[in-house]
């Protein structure tokens, strides 16, 4: 105990360091103005800053970051309260609640509870990740080449499971990925592979261009695609009260959150639990939270008309995924989605391995991290609160502007990586990839980890190989590998088992192929029907009653939204 | 675990990347991506901030504005790019063919 707390002093020490307190504030800004911009998110912000940030000390670098995913996460409620537009795709069970109450007029009481509750969220979170974390390493002390494979390839068949409905396309994409990463000089043979004889090819397709290509640089093309969205101004302003009416702090919003203390704790719950997952992410979380606080409250029927509750269990779920999701990251080096994946390149520059010795090597960077994060939490909430009155500004910035700026921002952040412009075609090759795959409905994430994942499973693989002399047996000798592998069966069969079982042989797996590459409405939870069939679990039975109702509430409003972009 | 599977399959998830609303508007997009390739090659040529001029200027006519507020706007987000990446965070270009032309 004395030791973490000493830990927790040193870590209070290395944030307030001006520029990391400087990086901190901005970050979070940046977050907060990418996050209330509907059709922009996080990780286009993150991938052009990417580059800025290697030069800086590793916690600045990471505190702009870090302010930016849960900035963003934040201010995804504005819009989605304001104009029934999620700015951030996690926003999207907001505006079930937040719009009809922004019609009622409760258009500052919305906001204010959307931000309380993602404070709790957020700061449970982090809590969760200072002790899980370093529980989580403590146990991974012990985990050598072998166990980090193992760990490695079953966080990898997660990703594919999670993206239900286009297993085969996640399937497809982390392929690619994997392949990505074969390119350059072999990890240990140093024999060139599918480098064709071009030099800037040897050192493998690096990271960052790639990044910017899919998320920034295909981002902005459709960002200037979609024209400067004017459709929002005749579409919500009658029944948003005057801006001017609404200064000062809404302590009577504040306060209502905590009437709801176990929804709070429920949804975090579902938060944090999910989020530690690699490749689950956020939406699934906030849909359980919602659907179980739906499911508890006393006035169901109320919820997707104005019913606070939901606002505060769709709010506080997307929140708390944001610590928690750093734990496979710090505490065994593996991260389990596409942002956290960028935030690791942070660490490998500067020559820090996440892992379970981070913790011991960089204690204070780790409770640095862990500081950092509870003191932009309460940042956000403070600037979001006293921004409340412009912040409906932010989501009518110019789109068109955005997407030129986006596109110039790819080009110097991938040259200055290492002062080579073959990084830029490297990124304009994925920026087309990453378009194309949009349009296609295809998940671009899967292949962000396939690329990161790879190269970590074939550097753990081949020491394993090493120590045995080339023998895979010994995944099966050693307990803790032997476990996680057969988990990852275990994971792989279930999941087999329940396409055939629910699917039908051949038809029905093609018509869910072809309804992944129609483009998806925002709004779109779709009922499983076949699922119906599968009554085995408590839990199935809960999720598909609760869905349609769900689904049905929403409809009409649905069709009302304004066709913009969500996607970050 | 094996409830933590079969939940997974009742809801289709949301990933960020895989909501479109707009109509692909194919020709602007490859205008563009020939537009950046252009940017490209031009660095050598023409330097940082010459090129960048001529992309945003050329990219905002193709995506709307016209007239004053295009030259405008073009020149505050070259300035603004210059001064945050060459100025502030000193990020080296090989000398241009264009400044060795010139000076």
């Amino acid at each position: 105990m004395e030791f973490f707390i000493e830990n927790l002093l040193q870590g209070f020490d290395a944030v307030t360091q001006l520029p990391v307190l400087l990086c901190l504030f901005a970050g979070s800004l940046i977050g907060i103005i990418v996050g209330a911009i509907p059709g922009l998110g996080p990780a286009a912000a993150i991938a052009v800053l990417l580059p800025a940030t290697f030069n800086m000390e590793p916690l600045a670098g990471l505190s702009i970051l870090l302010g930016i995913y849960c900035g963003a996460w934040y201010a995804g409620a504005i819009p989605a309260i304001l104009i029934n537009t999620p700015g951030t795709a996690v926003a999207v069970l907001s505006t079930y609640d937040g719009y009809p109450m922004t019609k009622k007029g409760l258009a500052k009481r919305a906001l204010t509870i959307a931000f309380t509750s993602s404070l709790v969220g957020g700061l449970i979170s982090v809590i969760a990740l200072t002790f899980s974390a370093s529980m989580l390493a403590q146990v991974a002390k012990n985990f050598g080449a072998v166990e980090f494979a193992a760990a490695t390839l079953f966080g990898l068949v997660l990703v594919v499971i999670a993206h239900k409905g286009q297993m085969l396309a996640a399937m497809m994409m982390v392929g690619i990925g994997l392949f990505i990463t074969t390119i350059g000089l072999g990890t240990t043979s140093a024999v060139p592979r599918y480098t064709f004889g071009v030099t800037s090819l040897l050192n493998g397709i690096p990271l960052v261009p790639v990044v910017l290509g899919v998320f920034a640089i295909a981002q902005a093309l459709i960002l200037l695609e979609s024209g400067h969205s004017k459709d929002h101004k005749d579409h919500d302003t009658p029944n948003i009260p005057k801006p001017k009416s609404e200064s000062g702090i809404d302590w009577q919003g504040i306060k209502s959150v905590f009437k709801y203390p176990k929804t709070l704790l429920r949804s975090s719950a579902f938060g944090v639990g999910i989020g530690v997952l690699p490749g689950v992410g956020e939406f699934l979380a906030q849909f359980f939270s919602y659907s179980s606080a739906r499911k508890a409250s006393k006035e169901p029927e109320s919820f997707g008309k104005g019913n606070p509750e939901g606002l505060i269990a769709s709010e506080t779920a997307n929140n708390a995924v944001t610590g928690a999701a750093l734990v496979p990251l710090l505490a065994l080096g593996i991260p389990g989605e596409a942002l956290t994946a960028m935030m690791m390149s942070v660490f490998m520059v500067h020559n820090v391995f996440p892992g379970p010795q981070l913790f011991t090597t960089s204690g204070d960077l780790v409770y640095g991290i862990y500081i950092s994060m509870m003191l932009m939490n309460l940042f956000i909430f403070v600037a979001l609160l006293g921004m409340s009155r412009w912040s409906y500004l932010i989501s009518r910035i110019d789109n068109r502007i955005l997407g030129i700026l986006i596109l110039s921002l790819a080009l110097i952040g991938t040259y200055s990586i290492n002062l080579d412009l073959a990084n830029v075609w490297i990124a304009l090759f994925f920026g087309i990839f990453g378009y194309i795959g949009r349009r296609l409905g295809l998940p671009m994430v899967p292949m962000i980890l396939g690329i990161v994942l790879g190269s970590i499973l074939e550097y753990r693989l081949v020491q394993s190989l090493t120590i045995s002399d080339g023998s895979l047996m010994i995944f099966l000798e050693r307990p803790i590998a032997l476990i996680l592998i057969l988990i990852t069966l275990t994971a792989i069969l279930f999941t087999l088992f329940n396409v055939f079982r629910t699917k039908g042989p051949t038809t029905e797996n093609e018509a869910d192929a072809e309804s992944s590459i129609k483009p998806a409405p925002t709004a779109n939870i779709s009922v499983n029907k076949t699922s119906a069939v599968n009554k085995e679990t408590d839990i199935t039975e809960e999720t598909v009653t609760n869905e349609k109702p769900v689904a049905e509430a929403t409809l009409p409003e649905k069709e009302k939204a304004p066709p913009t972009t969500t996607n970050h | 675990m094996a409830l933590a599977v079969k939940s997974l399959g009742n809801v289709r998830i949301i990933l960020d990347m895989d909501i479109q609303h707009t109509p692909p508007k194919m020709r602007l997009v490859t205008v563009l991506l020939l537009l950046f390739s252009a940017y490209c090659l031009l660095i050598p040529l023409l330097g940082y901030f010459v090129s960048s001029f001529l992309f945003l200027t050329v990219a905002m006519f193709l995506v709307g504005f016209r007239g004053i507020r295009l030259l405008v706007q073009s020149l505050a987000c070259t300035s603004l790019l210059y001064l945050l990446f060459i100025q502030g965070l000193d990020v080296w270009f090989p000398e241009s063919w264009l400044s060795s032309v010139l000076f």
